[in-house]
């Protein structure tokens, strides 16, 4: 039910430009968002509530799938200024990610896409995707759980029980990627 | 690869909390400053990574990106 409403928000976007939510922003509290979220607060820790095109009054009930998003991509990003920074310091060990193959970091993932693993990466992330992300969001949207909440395990036990034959189709990718791996390295 | 379902399976035999609150104040006060704190971090990390990958592109440099 509400992964059908998650989903009507990417074709909800191809009518934002229509007139038809007039009504809503003339019923709907100002900053009702900011009262019920943390969040309304700037830099230096002053009011600021900031939400210009009233996105929040538009798409009243994305409100959740909004904050999840902000926190998704807040946490992604503090973690990328980290890896950034890091990179110009650090390697991990092996011949493709070292300073002389790679020197400067924003080169990394052209060249990784060439010779290192980012095709496993996103494979990898794209399963966990598939399994915890889509099931979390799910369970978000019903309101089960807090927006940018709860911890991995508790998201993959919802995916256990929410989405077997989800899990199962993954589960059965996996075999199949392994056989391909098999077959095509030992020429069976 | 069975290695993964028993991995999965693992963490759902130990489902739950993993106890990585332990950095979490109690009260709800200091608990909503920190939620402000990683709103602001995120923020302000979501615009200083374009910024990072704007300049090094633009000046070929590291760190500073200058």
């Amino acid at each position: 039910m509400k992964s059908a409403a998650i989903l009507s928000l990417f074709t909800a976007s191809a009518t934002a430009f229509a007139p038809a939510p007039v009504s809503t922003s003339s019923t709907s509290l100002a900053g009702s968002v900011f009262d019920d979220y943390v969040g309304a607060k700037d830099f230096r820790g002053a009011e600021f509530k900031f939400d210009p095109l009233k996105l929040s009054e538009t798409y009243e009930p994305f409100q959740g799938w909004f904050r999840e998003t902000e926190l998704r991509h807040g946490r992604t990003a503090m973690l990328a200024v980290t890896g950034f920074v890091v990179t110009d310091y650090v390697r991990i060990p092996g011949d493709m990610y070292s300073f002389a193959s790679i020197p400067s970091t924003i080169d990394a993932h052209d060249a990784l896409l060439k010779t290192g693993p980012m095709y496993q990466l996103l494979l990898w992330i794209g399963l966990f995707d598939i399994i915890v992300t889509a099931p979390s969001v799910q369970a978000m949207g019903e309101g089960e759980r807090e927006p940018g909440g709860e911890s991995i395990s508790i998201l993959i036990c919802i995916a256990f029980y929410r989405l077997p034959n989800l899990f199962l189709f993954a589960h059965t990718c996996m075999h199949a990627l392994g056989l391909i791996f098999v077959t095509s390295t030992f020429e069976i | 690869m069975h290695w993964v379902s028993y991995l999965l399976l693992l963490l759902l035999k130990y489902n739950t909390d993993f106890g990585w609150s332990w950095f979490a104040p109690a009260e709800k006060g200091a608990f909503d400053k920190k939620r402000e704190a990683e709103l602001l971090n995120g923020r302000l990390a979501m615009i200083a990574v374009g910024g990072i990958a704007t300049q090094s592109i633009v000046t070929g440099h590291g760190f500073p990106f200058l």
